[in-house]
C-alpha cells in the first residue's frame, strides 16, 4: 500500500454500482448485423480493405489506417461484407461516417492465430502485436494504444487504471474480478516492453474484491507491483487526477504524463493486450455494462463491437420511452441515433427514465462549481465566455484543461449544462483555428501565384525589350556597314557611284588644256563627217551624218563656250 | 527672457526626438491593413467586388462597408467591426448568401476537355492538369470561390460540400444528458 494524496475539488455522487456488479459477464446473442466504424477514432482516416460481398472470418482486418493515429479494425464474427456506406454515431446525427456491414452467418469461423508465450516474444514483437491489434483506450477517450506507447519512450512507473469513478459504471470492476489473469498478461507485456522498474495499480476504495482478485493474480504471476486504494470521489480515475493521487506530481499545463516518466493505462486496455500479444487476438469486443434506473437486466455484457444499440433494446425496460446514454452519468452522450454501433470506447450504456428535464436557471455566481472544479479552472467565467464565444478569454481562462468531467454540471444549483457549454467552445475554437490555418495556407497560395504571374509578365516584358534592343543594335551596326561599303545597298551604292562618276567627269571639262584638245578632236570629226556627207549617196544616210554633224557642232559650241568661261575666269586673275 | 529660452530649448529637443522617432521607427505600409487581411476568409473570390481579400482590406481601411464578404458570413464581419470599433452590419445580401456548408469545386472528370480555363481562373492554383488533359480539383487547396464554374465550356464543374473535415458537425451549446442520479435530462 502507498500513501494517496489528495486532489483539489471533485464530488460525492450516489454510486449506483451495486445495480451491475453482482454477476459475472455475460454474452448477449451475436446479432445478425453489425456495423463497424471505418476510422475508429471518428477524427483519423483508416480505410476499408475489404469490399461488398467479401466473407470474412472472425479476426479478419477489415481497415487499414490511413493517419498515424488511427486504428485498424478487425471482424468480431464470421460472415459477408453487406454493404460500406455512410452513417450517423451515437451523439450526433449530423455527423455521418464510413462503416462496413457484417451480416453473420452463424458459423463462428475464426482466422487462425499464432499465439506466443510471452518468454517467447522480444519487446518489439510485443509491440508490434499491440499495433496491429487496433487497440483504443479502454477508458473512455479512445486514443490509439500504440501511439501512446509509442509516446512514452523514457517511462519507467506504469500506472494501472482501475479506479472507474463514474457512477453506475462496474466493467472496469467485474473485468478486475473475472479477468484478473489477461490484466496481469497486459501488464507483463509492457513492463516486458517497456522495461518497466515500477508498476502501480490505482483503485477505489469500493471495490475490495476486485482489488483483493487483483492482488491474488498479481502473486500467481509472480508480479511485483505497488498498490493505491484511493477514497471514492469522483473524478478520481481522470488520467492526471489518478497521477496526482498516487505520487502527489501535477501533469502541467500542455505536458503529459510520460514526462513524469509515467504511463498509465486502464485496466480493459490492459487485458486487451494481454489478449492481443499472447493470444494473438485484436480487439472485436468489449465488456460493456449495460444498466440504468430503466433497464431490464442491469449487468456487464460482453458485446460484439459494431452491435447496434437497437439489438439491446431488450434491455429496457419501457423501450419507446427510456432514455439511453452512452457512458456514465456525468460524462456520456445522448444517445440520438440507436442504429449506431457500439465502439470501443462505450465502456456503459446507461438506460433511465424520461424525465421531463428542468430548464436551465441563471448561474448566481455560487461558486459552487469552482469549488467542484477537480482542474481548479474557473467554470463560471467558462460559461460567460462560452456564450458569447470570446476565444481570448477562453484561452486564457485554460479552456482546454477541461476534462469534462461534469462536476461542475452536478455542484450547479441552477442546473446549467456547463460542460455542453465548454464542449461547443471547443469544438468553435478547434474549428476557429483550423479554419484560420486554411485561410492562411489560402492566402499564401494566392500571393505566391500574384507573384508567379507577376514575375511571368515581368519576364515577357523583358524579352519583349531585349529583342527591341537587338533589333536597333542590328539596324546601326547595318548603317554603319553601308556607309564604307557600297555593294550592300544597291540602290544607295549606285546612286552614289553615279555622283561620284558625275563629280570626276565634270573635273576634266574644267580643265581648260582639256578643252581645247576636246575642241580640236571635235572640229577633225566634224571635217571627217562632212567629207562622209559629200561621199553618202542615198537621202537616208544623209540625214543620219547630218544628226551627227549638228551633235559635233553642239558639243563644239558647248566646248568653246566652257573655255570662254574658263578663260573669262582665269583672265582676271592674270 | 529665461522662460522663453528654456521653451525654445525644450520645443528644439522634442522636435529633433520626434524626428528621430520618424525616421528610426516608421511602419511601412499600413498595419490595419493587415489586420483586416487576416480576418477575410482568404477564399479570393471577388464576391466583394475586389480582386482578392487584400485588396478588399485595403478598401475597407480606406472607409468601404465591412459587410460585403459572403464566404466569411457574419462571423468575420462581426470580428472587423470589433477591430475598427464600429457597429456590425448584417451581410449585404447583394454580394452573395452565407452558406453553412462549405463548398468546394468539383471536376466531372469524363466530360473535361483539357482547356485549362479553369486552370487560369482558380486562384490558388487547386486545380491540376495540362492543356488536353484532364484536370482535377485539389480538395484540400480549393477555397470554394466558385471562379472556375464560369469559364468551363462543357459546364463539367459544380460546386459540392467539402468531404475533408470542414463540415463536420460540431457540438452545439447545450445539448445536455442526464447529469448525476437525479437522472436529469436537458434538453
Amino acid at each position: 500500500m502507498i500513501k494517496v494524496h489528495t486532489i483539489p475539488g471533485g464530488i460525492h455522487p450516489e454510486t449506483h454500482k451495486s445495480m451491475s456488479n453482482g454477476s459475472a459477464a455475460e454474452r448477449i446473442p451475436t446479432p445478425d448485423r453489425l456495423w463497424i466504424p471505418v476510422s475508429a477514432g471518428l477524427k483519423y482516416e483508416s480505410e476499408p480493405i475489404v469490399n461488398v460481398g467479401d466473407s470474412v472470418k472472425r479476426f479478419t482486418q477489415l481497415t487499414q489506417p490511413k493517419h498515424a493515429f488511427a486504428v485498424a479494425s478487425h471482424s468480431p464474427i464470421s460472415g459477408t461484407v453487406a454493404a460500406i456506406e455512410m452513417r450517423s454515431v451515437v451523439a450526433m446525427p449530423e455527423r455521418q461516417v464510413l462503416m462496413i456491414a457484417i451480416d453473420n452467418d452463424g458459423n463462428n469461423e475464426s482466422e487462425r492465430r499464432a499465439p506466443m508465450a510471452l518468454d517467447e516474444l522480444s519487446g518489439a514483437q510485443i509491440l508490434d502485436r499491440i499495433s496491429r491489434s487496433g487497440i483504443q483506450g479502454q477508458g473512455g477517450a479512445g486514443f490509439s494504444t500504440q501511439i501512446k506507447i509509442a509516446a512514452s519512450k523514457q517511462v519507467t512507473h506504469l500506472i494501472v487504471n482501475g479506479v472507474e469513478c463514474e457512477p453506475y459504471i462496474t466493467a472496469d470492476d467485474r473485468l478486475m474480478r473475472d479477468y484478473s489473469d489477461d490484466i496481469m498478461l497486459g501488464i507483463q507485456c509492457i513492463a516486458k516492453a517497456m522495461q518497466l522498474t515500477q508498476i502501480t495499480l490505482g483503485t477505489e476504495d469500493n471495490k475490495p474484491q476486485a482489488f483483493e482478485a487483483m492482488q491474488n493474480a498479481a502473486a500467481a504471476a509472480n508480479i511485483n507491483m505497488q498498490w493505491g486504494v484511493v477514497p471514492t470521489k469522483y473524478p478520481s480515475g481522470s488520467e492526471k487526477q489518478l497521477i496526482q493521487l498516487l505520487t502527489g506530481q501535477e501533469v502541467a499545463n500542455g505536458k503529459l504524463p510520460a514526462d513524469l516518466g509515467i504511463l498509465m493505462l486502464n485496466v480493459g486496455t490492459l487485458a486487451a493486450i494481454g489478449r492481443a500479444v499472447v493470444h494473438d487476438e485484436p480487439v472485436t469486443e468489449r465488456l460493456v455494462t449495460i444498466t440504468g434506473e430503466a433497464c431490464e437486466r442491469p449487468g456487464n455484457y460482453w458485446v460484439p463491437l459494431g452491435t447496434p444499440i437497437d439489438a439491446l433494446q431488450t434491455f429496457a425496460k419501457d423501450g419507446a420511452k427510456a432514455q439511453w446514454i452512452q457512458g456514465g452519468p456525468m460524462m456520456g452522450v445522448r444517445v440520438t441515433d440507436t442504429t449506431a454501433p457500439i465502439t470501443q470506447v462505450t465502456n456503459c450504456l446507461l438506460i433511465q427514465p424520461a424525465v421531463k428535464s428542468t430548464s436551465e436557471m441563471p448561474c448566481i455566481r455560487c461558486s459552487a462549481c469552482y469549488e467542484a472544479c477537480p482542474m481548479q479552472l474557473l467554470p463560471q467565467q467558462l460559461l460567460w465566455h462560452a456564450k458569447s464565444n470570446n476565444e481570448q478569454k477562453l484561452k486564457a481562462h485554460n479552456l482546454f484543461d477541461c476534462i469534462e468531467c461534469g462536476a461542475c454540471d452536478y455542484v450547479c444549483p441552477s442546473d446549467i449544462p456547463l460542460v455542453q457549454y465548454y464542449r461547443a467552445a471547443k469544438d468553435e475554437l478547434r474549428a476557429a483555428e483550423s479554419d484560420r490555418v486554411r485561410s492562411e495556407h489560402a492566402r499564401n497560395r494566392f500571393e505566391q501565384r500574384q507573384a508567379r504571374l507577376e514575375r511571368i509578365e515581368q519576364e515577357k516584358i523583358a524579352k519583349r525589350e531585349a529583342r527591341k534592343k537587338a533589333a536597333e543594335a542590328k539596324k546601326a551596326a547595318k548603317q554603319v556597314d553601308s556607309d564604307t561599303t557600297t555593294s550592300d545597298k544597291p540602290k544607295a551604292g549606285l546612286l552614289a557611284a553615279a555622283m561620284a562618276k558625275a563629280e570626276t567627269s565634270k573635273a576634266p571639262a574644267l580643265s581648260a588644256e582639256k578643252l581645247t584638245k576636246q575642241v580640236s578632236n571635235l572640229e577633225a570629226q566634224l571635217i571627217h563627217q562632212q567629207q562622209l556627207l559629200e561621199e553618202a549617196g542615198d537621202d537616208e544616210k544623209r540625214a543620219k551624218i547630218d544628226a551627227r554633224i549638228k551633235n559635233t557642232r553642239i558639243k563644239i559650241d558647248q566646248a568653246k563656250a566652257k573655255l570662254a568661261s574658263i578663260d573669262d575666269q582665269e583672265q582676271p586673275n592674270a | 527672457m529665461v522662460e522663453l529660452l528654456a521653451l525654445l530649448l525644450l520645443t528644439t529637443i522634442f522636435g529633433v526626438v520626434l524626428g528621430y522617432a520618424n525616421v528610426k521607427y516608421r511602419v511601412e505600409g499600413d498595419p490595419v491593413v493587415d489586420q483586416i487581411d487576416a480576418l477575410l476568409p482568404q477564399t479570393q473570390c471577388g464576391q466583394c467586388g475586389h480582386p482578392g481579400c487584400r485588396p478588399y482590406a485595403e478598401a475597407i481601411a480606406s472607409g468601404e462597408a465591412i459587410n460585403k464578404c459572403p464566404p466569411g458570413g457574419q462571423p468575420t464581419i462581426n470580428s472587423i467591426a470589433d477591430l475598427l470599433g464600429v457597429d456590425a452590419p448584417s451581410l449585404d445580401e447583394e454580394h452573395g448568401e452565407e452558406s453553412d456548408i462549405q463548398l468546394v469545386a468539383f471536376i466531372d472528370e469524363p466530360n473535361c476537355i483539357g482547356c485549362t480555363k479553369c486552370i487560369q481562373a482558380c486562384p490558388v492554383d487547386a486545380i491540376l492538369g495540362a492543356a488536353k488533359l484532364m484536370h482535377t480539383v485539389i480538395e484540400s487547396e480549393c477555397t470554394g470561390c466558385d471562379l472556375c464554374v464560369d469559364p468551363c465550356p462543357t459546364d463539367c464543374i459544380e460546386m459540392i460540400p467539402a468531404t475533408d473535415g470542414r463540415n463536420v458537425a460540431r457540438w452545439k451549446q447545450p445539448d445536455l444528458i442526464a447529469t448525476s442520479e437525479r437522472g436529469i435530462v436537458h434538453d
